[in-house]
Order: structure tokens, then C-alpha cells, then sequence
């Protein structure tokens, strides 16, 4: 398993457009991916989990990545992240 | 205000909505946060447009869809909707298409929105059993009536 935190700097956070693109992207690795924001813990392959958690811009989040890919789906995922704009 | 209380004080629901098209439906439903000053005609304009130009990004689960835009987009005040379709419609989103149950949000504050609205609404949205009872409903007090007995 591989984690790291990453800090969320678009302006409208994980709303709505970016996070159901960042969903799209986890989905396409095999390894389990989690998020876990202010301890609450959400698989990043369901929108519906992420949008629970409430992330915003500024929000530190943590992401876990567990299984056969998952150094290359944390790498991916953080550069996605960072690259995020709205 | 929850989005809940705020849905049951407001009686803010359309029950077996009509419409032909997604386009038709996000319009027309989303007369419920017009009619109650909430949102500027604008607001349902740009939900259309931005959808045209960046794909259906208000499709959040199977058949569900939150009709939103960003405060500055025609926002006046914080309120939502529930509308049920009579027929589904499809908005080009072939993993959560068909589409039956639209869940409106419009919030002033981009912070309320993101942090309390949206996680309200996907609260709800991941109750599967829940969403199955709003979809079976015949009225709009049978909607109000699950809302207030759903446990928190």
C-alpha cells in the first residue's frame, strides 16, 4: 500500500465536475483507492462516497492506494489532482 | 437550513414530472427553486449550457441527477428541489442513464455548497433503499412523507 497527502488547491474543490472526473480516472486502476478526509474515509471509485466527504479547496486529503498498480495510481492520481482547474 | 427540512418545509418537490428530454426536465423542474426566489431563470439556463459544453457533470449515481451551478450563476438564496420524472430521460451518461430522479441545489456561498449542500444531498443519495422509495412514490406528500421518516 502506498499513501500521500495532497493538498486541494482548485477553487471549487471536489465538486461536483472535478471530483466525477477524478472518479473516472481511480476507476481506471485496479487497486483499491480511498480517500480520507477529516477521518472519514471514502473509495474514491464512487462519486456518490466522495461527494459525501465535503472537500474544499485548501482541504488537505490523504489518498490510499492498494494493489497490483498502485504505485502508478498515486502518481497519476496526485498529478490529476494538482492539475485540476474551476 | 437542511436540505431535508428544507424540502419538507417548502413542500420544494414535483412528483411524476413530464418531459421529453433532459433538457426539458432540468427546465422545467427547476421552476421550484424560481418560484421560490431561490434562483434567477438564469441559473436553469446555465445548468443546460454548461451540461451542452462539458457533458452531463449533474449526473451523480444510476438514474439520479443534481441540477446545480456555481453561486455566481444566477444564485439568490440557498434551496433545493426534488423532482420525479413520469418517464426517464437520458442525458448522454451511458454508465447512470436512464435518468428518473433529479435533486436541485442552488446555494449562494461556494463553501455551503460544496461542504454542507452537496454532502447533504449525497447522504441521501447513498441510501439505496431510500432513493428506491422516492422513485416509487405516486405523490408529492408520499416523497415528504419518506423524507420524514428517514432516519438521520
Amino acid at each position: 500500500m502506498v499513501a500521500e497527502k495532497i493538498l486541494i488547491h482548485n477553487p471549487t474543490g471536489l465538486h461536483t465536475r472535478p471530483a466525477k472526473n477524478l472518479v473516472g480516472e481511480a476507476k481506471k486502476f485496479e487497486s483499491d483507492i480511498t480517500v480520507i478526509f477529516k477521518g472519514k474515509r471514502a473509495n474514491l471509485k464512487s462519486l456518490i462516497k466522495v461527494l459525501k466527504l465535503g472537500i474544499s479547496q485548501n482541504n488537505f486529503i490523504e489518498l490510499l492506494c492498494d494493489g497490483p498498480d498502485e504505485q502508478e495510481a498515486l502518481a497519476h492520481l496526485k498529478n490529476f489532482i494538482l492539475a485540476m482547474e474551476g | 437550513m437542511g436540505f431535508k427540512d428544507y424540502i419538507i418545509s417548502e413542500s420544494a418537490v414535483i412528483c411524476n414530472m413530464e418531459a421529453q428530454t433532459w433538457e426539458e426536465a432540468v427546465l422545467q423542474g427547476g421552476q421550484l427553486l424560481v418560484d421560490k426566489g431561490k434562483a434567477k431563470p438564469e441559473y436553469l439556463t446555465n445548468i443546460v449550457k454548461k451540461c451542452k459544453e462539458n457533458g452531463p457533470y449533474i449526473v451523480i449515481a444510476p438514474g439520479i441527477a443534481m441540477p446545480h451551478a456555481r453561486p455566481e450563476e444566477g444564485a439568490m438564496g440557498l434551496g433545493y428541489g426534488i423532482v420525479t420524472l413520469k418517464n426517464p430521460v437520458l442525458f448522454g451518461d451511458p454508465d447512470n442513464d436512464p435518468i428518473k430522479l433529479l435533486i436541485y441545489l442552488v446555494a449562494p456561498d461556494a463553501k455551503d455548497h460544496n461542504e454542507v449542500a452537496v454532502s447533504q444531498i449525497a447522504d441521501l443519495c447513498d441510501n439505496e433503499d431510500t432513493i428506491q422509495l422516492l422513485l416509487k412514490a405516486e405523490s408529492a406528500s408520499e416523497i415528504i412523507q419518506i423524507l420524514k421518516g428517514e432516519d438521520r
